[in-house]
């Protein structure tokens, strides 16, 4: 949590310093955060709760960043169980949040009444096309619910590129990932993952296994120890909480491991680096655009490189030589110089 | 010295005093109060009124512990044991030898297996110090239980019931333990039903009934009947009068009957009888030579291996519980709290569990509760069942009155014939009386009657004929007027070797 | 039949339970005192969080809309667990450890979603009547292979319930992942159903259909409620299921086939128990993800449920009002935040679930502590059985709960 605070680090630091000069300097600055504070901002996370070290948690920060940045009034309401999707946005809604930020596809159907009931109510959901959530009655997107999309292909590329660079160098031959689960948000990372791998090194061969869980650390931790014992000398974990124990093998086993969404650097030298998809920035960004009546009803917002909502995270002292050909890949993938990096695993 | 308790008011103003080096026997019917007035002396229950002394002084037992302490062993009817410990382990628990030094808190096996053996040298307790309880007899269980309470020092000893399990030979040499103890200044209080164990043994009888003391004898001088009339309150017939019987067609005939028991051992090993209608056919023997699975083959609960069964003609053989019912087969379990009756059901539930498949107890698989309270009312006043309405759950009555209700249940079915399986099993005279007569009345009303007993007194006085099962088999048949050798000598499996064998 | 009696033992019956839960409650007051906050305020903001502050006439304006809100909320979480709870009570009193009704709930899950997205354009209610008997029939047959494998194989069911849990999370797992055979249509890639049709859905009695309000499937767990009832305490079935439960030796005596009892006893609880998944797929929840299949806990919820109701109906229905109370009350959503710390709220619902779970299986030493046995007449009823060692006489369904103790993530 301290790491990540330091990720988003430098917008931490001028918010806060904006906040105590302007705070300390003059009255008219709480005047300001006074008239800023009736925004409401709503975060309801899926099942795997607040503390799942990724995407909720990461939507978490996003919700006081905007506090800190944007003055708002925040609320965060954790979801145990699926009875509790409609009821937490319901509640959200009734609250009188302006945004209603749902993490994740779960929200999807739920999303569908909600939505109806309270059309003047913004919704924004995460890693999820809101172009395809269609009201029953018209047949056509909703006006009030966004999408807040990642190229998570992107973050892929990058984590896959370097991969391949240190593979090329140390003569590994094997690289693998273990996703969560066989759905788009997890494939697009493997995917660019395995063509920034080639990219730099086309000999290099990949392993993937799914866990089918994102929560067991032992079951990653399983299938992660397979890939090693085929060869595997560096395992990228996209599978939150259950990914921890694929790190946790690559530790052991003395292998290379890479973590995915939030900066998991903090972990130990062993992992190399972290692909990320940095929500708690895509939070902060909808609610800013949403307060200057900015709002993408039945559309997206795409959250890449370009701007900021995808990239890698910390370099560890064997990653770091190659800090300057990985920036020249993502200068390269901002100018479009890179594009079409597929999302689909074969 | 003289250990004294009294007065202890527990029940009704019950009075009662123990001398040291004295066997006092505590007798009455099933429900009299002996247990209660023993669990407040062991600190189970406390007493409402009244007071407890111990050598004279007066004492508070809240609990089995101060109970101990105050050198008070109990030997329960029902042993309470962890099975898979062995017997040196199960006698010390609670009060372990410890190994001196580190780690602290380590069990002294050696200094245990050693002072469990003095003390079963001492008192000729023969046991194997080693053995699992699991594995050992009752008989080995009892004199465990036994050796436990002494090994706590018990100078006050409480036998509840400890002949009630015990095969004869067992009981012979319980006796003898019995008097060593009493020999070593041990004050022994005896619970039993049996009269004639009690003269034999008991310096001095206290008789219970209803709670209250009848008052205390000396055994010297008393007699079965004279000990009877104060347990009853008043003269018990012991020797039966009956008819001579007149037996009919037969009902049961069993043919080279082969029955496996649960390990897969062959228990019975083709047995063949007959049981005709007016008569009473007691099968004798000394338990575990088949008795059970033979009666549990005939009456539908085990299936047998080979052989045949027929009642009236019809093959049952293997049919189950339902076709020897529906062909007449009536079944007083040996184990009426576990087989005979579900303890927790209503009395009236109780009732129903031969006929709650057809009317008037139940219709299209719905049951009709008036039918089930009209049963009842009707079987509770013919059979003289009290202790409970027709709510109370057979669990709060006592074991006399269990089976009576078992006995109601099974003649109402008006079967062909009646299994009895050791019927008065733990029963006092009283409840003994009664389940002799309705037996004979059933012989009377021309049903067959199927007597399993390992009492040869009950074999004598009540059989029209009697057959003996030894191993399996059945290896002899007496008349009625058989004498206790005979049927020894053939129980033990004598009469084979012997051929002395007189098959009437 | 004296009633005054009957209604005494009923008395002693609800009694154990209620000291339980106020001992919980003390308890997790204890917990509430212990993180900082104020016990009586944290355990009034539940109260209200629960939305039963909607039966106060003096509550209005928008509190009442939430609290309404919020009892549909409590109502809708409760209606599953009665069903479930009766699922597992059914078990326990043949002596059989149902701990398997998740995994019937999620098979049952699965026919419901499947039957009702496969007609578009079926009657309401004759497609509604499929789609809960599809359910619950499904329940049936899961719920029976593990009463079958203990009947004659001799599998224990408490070993072969928890395998089949994970048969049916995996068997769920495959059909609805991406590619499975029964993915959505329309949400391509996400590992999650297609949606009921609205012929399908259970109609909402009370509150905003859009919104979650309360459904008809309540009156389906009442129903179920008083159908346990009378299937335990007035049909032959049940008359034969209590024998069995009570002393098997005694029942095959009688005639009972013990197999036959266990194959159907199980398969009734499957029924409960895909009712149970009918009751929230038709009701509210219209689409299953496999990460909804995975994290429900609704089925070893029962298990506590039907623990704290003593295995009977009526025990069954309030235990489960109670848990679905707790569940809607000390959600972060309704629990006033001001009073106590969402990030603690749904721990508190934990440690009162568990120490609910803790004291009813210890209940007896609960009650023995307070030194109530004299007072109330309590274990041992009137002293008249000879020979029986104490505390061998009591309780109305028996209790098998003493060996095991169910780990609810199993």
């Amino acid at each position: 949590m301290k790491v990540l605070m330091k990720l988003s680090g430098i917008a931490v630091v001028i918010a806060a310093l904006t906040v105590a000069v302007f705070g300390a300097g003059t009255g008219s600055a709480k005047m300001k955060a006074t008239k800023a504070s009736s925004f409401k901002l709503g975060v309801v996370t899926d099942i795997g709760g607040l503390n799942d070290h990724g995407f909720n948690h990461l939507a978490y920060l996003g919700l006081k960043e905007a506090e800190k940045q944007l003055h708002i009034q925040g609320e965060v309401i954790p979801t145990s169980s699926a009875s509790d999707y409609v009821a937490n946005l319901t509640t959200a809604a009734q609250h009188g949040d302006n945004l209603v930020v749902a993490v994740g596809f779960d929200f999807a159907t739920p999303l569908v009444t909600v939505a109806q009931a309270f059309p003047n109510t913004k919704f924004a959901i995460i890693d999820y096309d809101a172009s395809t959530i269609l009201n029953p009655k018209t047949k056509k997107p909703f006006k009030n619910i966004e999408g807040l999309d990642f190229l998570s292909q992107q973050s892929g590329y990058l984590v896959g590129y370097l991969s391949g660079l240190i593979s090329k160098a140390k003569h590994y031959t094997t690289i693998s990932s273990v996703g969560g689960q066989k759905i788009p948000s997890v494939d697009s990372y493997i995917a660019g993952y395995q063509a920034g791998g080639k990219a730099a090194d086309p000999k290099l061969k990949f392993l993937n296994a799914y866990s089918n869980d994102f929560a067991d650390q032992a079951k990653c931790e399983t299938i992660a120890n397979n890939q090693i014992a085929q060869g595997s000398k560096i395992v990228f974990q996209v599978a939150g909480g259950c990914g921890l124990g694929a790190l946790q093998a690559a530790k052991q086993k003395h292998a290379w491991g890479i973590g995915v969404d939030a900066d998991q650097g903090y972990l130990g030298n062993y992992v190399l680096t972290s692909a990320l998809k940095k929500v708690d920035v895509a939070v902060v960004q909808a609610t800013r655009d949403l307060m200057h009546g900015k709002f993408y009803g039945g559309g997206n917002i795409i959250n890449s490189v370009k701007t900021g909502g995808a990239g890698y995270g910390r370099l560890n002292s064997v990653a770091k030589p190659y800090a300057a050909q990985l920036q020249k890949v993502l200068g390269e993938i901002k100018s479009g110089k890179i594009k079409n990096i597929p999302t689909k695993v074969k | 010295m003289t250990k004294r308790f009294g007065p202890v008011v527990a029940n009704d103003r019950v009075d009662f005093d123990l001398r040291a080096g004295e066997v006092h026997a505590l007798l009455g019917e099933n429900g009299a109060g002996k247990s209660t007035l023993m669990s407040v002396l062991y600190g189970l229950y406390s007493p409402t009124a009244g007071e407890i002394h111990v050598d004279g002084k007066p004492v508070r037992i809240n609990s089995p512990s101060d109970a101990i302490a105050l050198g008070i062993g109990m030997v329960h009817q029902h042993f309470m044991f962890i099975p898979v410990m062995t017997i040196a382990e199960n006698i010390v628990l609670g009060s372990e030898p410890v190994r001196s030094g580190l780690p602290l808190g380590i069990l002294d096996r050696g200094t245990a297996r050693r002072r469990v053996r003095e003390l079963s040298d001492r008192y000729g307790l023969a046991i194997d110090p080693d053995a699992r309880i699991e594995d050992v007899s009752v008989g080995m269980q009892q004199r465990v239980e036994i050796l436990r309470a002494l090994y706590r020092n018990a100078r006050i000893l409480v036998l509840d019931e400890p002949t009630a399990v015990l095969t004869a030979q067992e009981i012979t040499e319980l006796m003898t333990v019995i008097r060593r103890l009493k020999e070593d200044g041990t004050a022994i209080i005896f619970i039993s039903h049996k009269l004639g164990e009690v003269l034999e043994v008991a310096d001095r009888v206290t008789v219970l009934r209803r709670g209250r003391s009848m008052g205390t004898v000396p055994c010297a001088g008393a007699t079965e009947q004279s000990l009877a009339r104060m347990v009853v309150g008043r003269d018990v017939i012991f020797r039966l009068d009956k008819q001579a019987a007149t037996p009919g067609e037969p009902i049961l005939e069993v043919s080279d009957l082969h029955v496996m028991d649960d390990r897969g051992l062959e228990a019975v090993r083709g047995a063949t009888l007959s049981v005709r209608a007016g008569e009473i056919v007691a099968l004798a023997g000394v338990d575990g030579n088949g008795q059970t699975e033979l009666v549990e083959a005939i009456t539908g609960i085990r299936h047998p291996a080979a052989g045949r069964i027929t009642v009236d003609g019809t093959d049952i053989t293997g049919r189950g519980v339902r076709a020897a019912d529906s062909a007449g087969i009536a079944h007083i379990a040996q184990d009426r709290r576990r087989v005979g009756l579900v303890l927790p059901f209503t009395l009236a539930e109780n009732l129903g569990l031969r006929g709650y498949r057809k009317p008037p107890l139940s219709r299209f698989g719905w049951l009709n509760p008036k039918a089930f309270t009209a049963l009842a009312g009707r079987l509770l006043s013919a059979f003289d069942v009290r202790g409970g309405d027709a709510d109370a759950p057979a669990a709060a009555l006592s074991g006399g009155n269990q089976q009576k209700l078992c006995i109601a249940r099974e003649i109402d079915s008006d079967p062909r014939l009646l299994v009895a399986h050791q019927p008065t099993r733990g029963l006092d005279v009283g409840a003994i009386e009664f389940v002799h007569g309705r037996l004979i009345e059933q012989r009377d009303a021309g049903k067959g009657v199927l007597l399993v007993s390992l009492e040869s007194e009950e074999v004598r006085s009540l059989a029209d004929r009697i057959l003996v099962i030894y191993e399996g088999r059945i290896v002899a048949e007496f008349p009625p007027d058989a004498t206790e050798e005979q049927l020894g000598i053939a129980m033990t499996g004598g009469a084979l070797t012997a051929g002395t064998v007189t098959a009437a | 039949m004296s009633s005054p009696g009957r209604l005494r033992r009923a008395g002693r019956g609800a009694l154990i339970p209620l000291i339980t839960v106020v001992l919980a409650f003390i308890a997790g007051g204890l917990v509430v005192l212990f993180t900082g906050h104020d016990p009586f305020r944290t355990y009034g903001a539940i109260f209200d969080g629960t939305g039963l502050n909607y039966l106060f006439p003096w509550v209005g304006g928008n509190t009442r809309t939430i609290a309404g809100f919020d009892l549909q909320q409590t109502l809708l979480n409760a209606a599953p667990l009665i069903l479930t709870g009766l699922s597992v009570a059914f078990a326990f009193r043949v002596g059989l450890f149902n701990i398997g009704s998740q995994g019937q709930y999620t098979v049952g899950a699965v026919m419901a979603v499947w039957i009702g997205s496969i007609f578009p354009n079926m009657e309401p209610v004759l497609h509604i009547v499929l789609a809960i008997a599809a359910a619950a029939v499904m329940g049936a047959v899961w719920a029976a292979v593990a009463g079958w494998l203990r009947a004659v194989v001799g599998t224990h069911e408490v070993i072969s319930t928890i395998m089949l849990n994970w048969i049916a999370i995996w068997v769920a797992n495959y059909l609805f992942q991406a590619g499975g055979p029964l993915q959505s249509r329309s949400q391509a890639g996400n590992p999650v159903s297609n949606t009921i049709v609205s012929n399908a859905h259970l109609p909402v009695i009370w509150g905003n259909p859009l919104l979650q309000g309360l459904d008809a499937g309540i009156f389906i767990s009442l129903a179920a409620a008083v159908a346990f009832w009378a299937l335990m305490n007035r049909s032959t079935l049940g008359y034969e299921i209590r024998a069995v439960g009570h002393s098997p030796d005694a029942a095959r005596a009688a005639g009972i086939s013990i197999a036959r009892s266990y194959v159907t006893t199980m398969a009734i609880c499957g029924v409960f128990a895909g009712l149970a998944a009918a009751v929230d797929v038709l009701g509210w929840e219209f689409q299953l993800s496999t990460g909804d299949i995975a994290t429900s806990q609704v089925g070893f919820l029962g298990i506590a449920v039907a623990l704290l109701g003593r295995n009977t109906a009526i025990g069954t229905v309030f235990a489960a009002l109670l848990f679905g109370a707790l569940e809607t009350g000390t959600s972060v959503r309704a629990l006033n935040s001001n009073v106590f710390n969402p990030e603690l709220a749904s721990q508190l619902t934990l440690i009162i679930e568990g120490l609910v779970v803790l004291l009813v299986s210890t209940d007896l030493i609960a009650v023995r502590l307070l030194g109530l046995p004299a007072k109330l007449g309590w274990g041992r009823p009137e002293q008249t059985t000879e020979g029986q060692p104490p505390g061998a006489a009591d309780e109305a369904a028996p209790d098998p709960t003493e060996a095991l103790r169910p780990e609810p993530s199993l």
